[in-house]
């Protein structure tokens, strides 16, 4: 006869029974968690594969079995006593007098659902072999003759492929895992788990799937609120039929005809003797797998019903066994009940309304309904990413597959050497060695000399005191770099043209000998850094201007009184004020050091000077758009890509050791 | 304060050295507007170099009566204008939501954006992707494919954190779902930012050249961006009609001069009036990088 309490007074009393988990109990409970379910029949189904091939492994096998069979059940034999000694009920001790019947329990569970799930195995083999016998002798076949055949593969059968793999080798599994417990399912009810946290010996707000199944048989068996009557629990009920709903479709509908899809693709595209095969009985086929499916889903779930009720005897036998604990807590959970008497009106029904019902789910549903516009937003950018960014890393596989023009990437067979054979051919290329060698020096003589060009201009107009010429000076300053690398590249032409350039006549007028950058290696290179400064300082130096800005002015002025000079000033305050952006933008700088600046140095470039200009950019254009060798000329796109990844985090945990923000 | 007589001075020579660089940031500009507005025979005979001698425009006339130019001209100005429109439709919608703390998922979405920048498949890839999608050789390859920039939507993804949440929160009290919110607040409040990413963008498209000599092929003249026909130009990898051509002495180099004046002139006349934009927006680009 169950007290009557009042909500306030249960938890008073119930309030003091706690569960003290220390780490031992935390080991054993993972250990034997493992140990049972998974490692068992997997040990035991491994030593049978095995041993068909290796018989000298055989008594090891066998030995793993046999002790995850005996150490699982121990474990959690010694895990239940453990369990019930680490419980405090009102600061009392609980005992435990179970004996060794319960690890009897286990083992007998084991064995039986090993023995049981290896028959399923064994049988599904068998019946998936009786099908793929039928479906073969429907295959006809147009030529006589027994050569092999050969299987042409296309992009939809590759497609059909992959799918088919993933769902059987990811979809399937992880909705398995998640039933047994070893991906924990996150709840999403606040009010489920209000509930839960009222309960002693509840500690965290997830639950795993199959706890719920369990929990749902054990309460059904020992007549408590469960899963299907009980308005606390609708979202357990929801969860459940979802994932049931979600399974069986997946087991007996997606998987069978996804594998009839394959097996008639597979078929229709094996040629024998140059005769194309061709499948009239798809329908029987698929009829065979979906009813094969069926079975094995429904005995597959039998199984774990019965894994379920028997984890519920268990449960109900430690139940009783353990004094002093489950009674009360039973008891006060029932007159937790009571005191709220219309949620025992609650039948299953209820719940599934409920849950069709927004207003129930009034958090997520409002979050969805009023920002469901935000994702709309961000689809074509994603869409667009995926098709512009992510599906071009995919084609990236032609640096490592034979070169071949013609036919779809995807179809190309793979190169030798492990698919490295281009990014061996390259660095035996005597082209590729120049342009990864014209890249660094370019790179390392535009950082050399480009980079602090900005900051020294920075500074100068800092320190020009006349407004209105400082506002006009910073607008011409921007101007060269809005103009593009062809104009730049043409005014060059024209100023450095050895008959009448502007600048050879300046230093005719001034007897410096003249030049002819575009003929002469030496000062090509020469000409590339000083045009990178001239159309870059100016707009470099809006950064470093906005740095100093920042700046506080009392430092400027404190010089003053000490009595610094313009030269102090600058070298004491403005710079060490600069530090942390000239180091994010040497960071930038030097992540980019193996990038390449294709429109720089095309438009500078001729084939005068192309032992110098051709950077890897220009090889990548000359050799793989130009020529058509797409594989040499993607694998140096792979390596230039991954290469400047590795600078730029290179560089990025450098300035964070001395102690500057970073840019990733 | 009071400035010392040696103070005055190095302010003197301070501003001689700026001069000096502005001079050398314009002579070159002046340079080519010189040879293009001179007579072709002062050219041959050297003596142009800041001032035109023997004044006439017939070289602008050229150009704009050679159809082959004019069209690229218009071309490049429409495929920029749909460019810059695409471009910023696209960065508000990227950047837009990413301001929401609540955003379920806001983490992934920004990982996967800002991946992209840095990490990149390359050219080939591309190139082979454009192929199989049918935009090679077509003219929608000059504005679809690269008309997001993760650069520029983190320069307006910071500027839309500059705009307090409490105005955002407020409309939302008032009932206005997520694109009201853009639409009547974010946007109205954010011309300065779009008007520099409109700049960037444009000057981007106007520039470029590279994705024009890339995914065209010369049998597409008609769709070659204004850059990549001066690019030939300039490179006697394509001449102006012979035909058009006015039998003037030197013409021929007076005309290239007056196209890259073309090309040069529209941005050059608008970026000064939105430098102190793009300058607050160079800025915020480099706070969040």
């Amino acid at each position: 006869m169950p007290e009557e309490l009042t909500r306030g007074e249960w938890m008073d009393k119930a309030g003091d029974s706690r569960y003290e988990s220390r780490i031992p109990a935390q080991i054993l409970r993972r250990i034997s968690g493992f140990l049972l379910f998974p490692a068992a029949p997997v040990a035991l189904f491994l030593a049978i594969i095995v041993s068909m091939n290796y018989p000298g492994l055989l008594p090891a096998l066998i030995a793993a079995a046999a002790l995850s069979f005996v150490c699982g059940p121990l474990a959690a034999a010694i895990r239940t006593v453990e369990r019930v000694r680490n419980m405090r009920v009102n600061g009392e001790k609980l005992t435990y007098e179970g004996g060794l019947l319960p690890t009897a329990l286990f083992f007998l569970k084991i064995s039986a659902l090993s023995v049981g799930t290896l028959g399923l195995y064994w049988l599904s083999g068998l019946s998936n072999v009786a099908v793929e016998k039928y479906i073969s002798s429907r295959v006809t076949r147009a030529g006589g003759g027994n050569r092999e055949g050969s299987y042409k593969s296309g992009f939809t059968g590759n497609f059909l492929h992959i799918t088919f793999s993933k769902i059987v080798v990811v979809a399937v599994p992880f909705a398995i895992l998640c039933m047994m417990g070893l991906i924990p399912v996150r709840q999403h009810s606040d009010r489920l788990w209000e509930y839960l946290s009222t309960r002693p010996n509840v500690t965290r707000p997830t639950m795993h799937l199959w706890s719920l199944a369990q929990k749902t048989i054990y309460n059904a068996l020992t007549g408590q609120p469960s899963a299907f009557t009980e308005k606390v629990y609708y979202n357990e009920a929801t969860t459940l039929i979802w994932s049931a709903v979600l399974l069986f479709i997946a087991a007996i509908v997606l998987i069978p005809w996804y594998r009839s899809k394959l097996l008639k693709w597979q078929i229709e595209n094996t040629v024998v003797d140059g005769y194309r095969l061709t499948y009239p009985a798809v329908f029987n086929g698929y009829f065979l797998l979906i009813v094969r499916n069926a079975v094995f889903t429904a005995l597959t779930l039998g199984l774990w019903v019965l894994l379920g009720f028997n984890r519920a005897s268990m449960l109900a036998f430690r139940a009783k066994e353990t004094r002093l604990y489950v009674p009360a807590s039973a008891q006060a959970s029932r007159a937790f009940y009571m005191v709220e008497p219309e949620k025992l009106a609650y039948t299953w029904k209820d719940s599934v309304a409920e849950t069709f019902n927004p207003v129930s789910r009034r958090r997520t549903g409002n979050y969805f309904r009023r920002y469901w516009t935000l994702y709309l937003l961000l689809l074509t950018p994603i869409v667009y990413l995926v098709v512009f960014k992510y599906i071009p890393m995919l084609y990236i596989q032609i640096g490592a597959k034979i070169n071949n023009i013609i036919i779809p990437v995807w179809d190309v067979p793979w190169g030798s050497n492990y698919g490295f054979e281009w990014f061996i051919k390259a660095f035996q290329t005597r082209d590729f060695y120049l342009a990864l060698r014209n890249t660094l020096m370019l790179n390392g003589l535009d950082l050399i000399f480009g980079f602090p060009a900005p900051v020294i201009l920075a500074i100068l107009l800092n320190e020009l005191s006349f407004r209105r010429f400082k506002r006009v000076t910073q607008t011409i300053f921007y101007m060269p770099h809005f103009l593009s690398w062809v104009i730049v590249a043409s005014l060059a032409l024209q100023l450095f043209r050895p008959s009448d350039g502007l600048v050879n006549a300046m230093f005719e007028a001034l007897r410096i000998p003249t030049v002819d950058p575009f003929n002469i290696n030496a000062q090509w290179v020469v000409m590339y850094v000083v045009l990178g400064i001239w159309q870059g300082a100016g707009w470099g130096t809006i950064i470093y201007l906005a740095a100093i800005t920042n700046i506080n002015p009392e430092l400027y002025e404190a010089a003053v009184v000490d009595g610094a000079g313009r030269w102090r000033k600058i070298w004491h305050i403005t710079l060490p004020g600069l530090r942390s952006t000239i180091v994010i933008l040497f960071i930038m700088r030097m992540g980019g050091i193996l990038g390449s600046d294709f429109e720089r140095a095309f438009a500078l470039r001729n084939a005068f000077v192309q032992q110098v200009s051709d950077n890897i950019s220009i090889f990548v254009y000359l050799r793989g758009l130009t020529a058509q060798q797409y594989s040499i000329t993607a694998a140096v796109g792979i390596f230039q890509s991954v290469v400047c990844l590795v600078f730029l985090f290179a560089a990025n945990f450098t300035a964070k050791r001395f102690g500057e923000r970073g840019v990733i | 304060m009071i400035k010392s007589k040696a103070t005055k001075f190095t302010d003197l020579i301070i501003a001689f050295i700026c001069l000096l660089v502005a001079l050398i940031c314009v002579l070159p500009m002046v340079n080519i507007a010189a040879r293009s507005l001179s007579g072709g025979e002062f050219l041959m005979r050297k003596e142009v170099f800041l001032v035109p001698k023997g004044t006439n425009v017939i070289a602008y006339q050229t150009i704009l009566r050679d159809s082959a130019f004019t069209r690229s001209l218009w071309w490049t100005a429409l495929i920029t204008v749909l460019g810059v429109l695409l471009s910023l439709v696209m960065t508000t919608m990227t950047a837009f939501p990413l301001i929401y703390d609540k955003l379920k998922g806001r983490g992934f979405f920004n990982t996967f954006i800002i991946f992209t920048m840095y990490f990149g498949a390359g050219t080939i890839p591309m190139y082979l992707l454009l192929k199989d999608v049918g935009l090679l050789n077509t003219w929608p390859v000059l504005i679809i494919p690269y008309c997001l920039s993760i650069f520029n939507t983190i320069i307006m993804r910071s500027f839309f954190y500059g705009i307090p949440d409490s105005m955002r929160e407020s409309a939302e009290i008032d009932g206005a779902g997520p694109i009201r919110v853009l639409v009547s607040i974010y946007i109205p409040l954010s011309t300065s930012v779009i008007a520099t990413l409109a700049l960037f963008y444009a000057v981007g498209r106007w520039n470029s050249y590279t994705d024009a000599l890339y995914f065209l092929d010369m049998t597409q003249k008609k769709y070659f961006p204004i850059q990549l026909l001066l690019y030939n130009l300039t490179r006697g990898l394509q001449s102006l009609d012979p035909t058009d051509m006015p039998d003037v002495i030197g013409i021929g180099e007076t005309a290239k001069m007056a196209s890259v004046m073309f090309a040069t002139i529209p941005i050059l006349l608008v970026y000064p009036w939105l430098q102190r934009y793009f300058v607050a927006g160079v800025t915020l680009g480099s706070e969040k990088g």
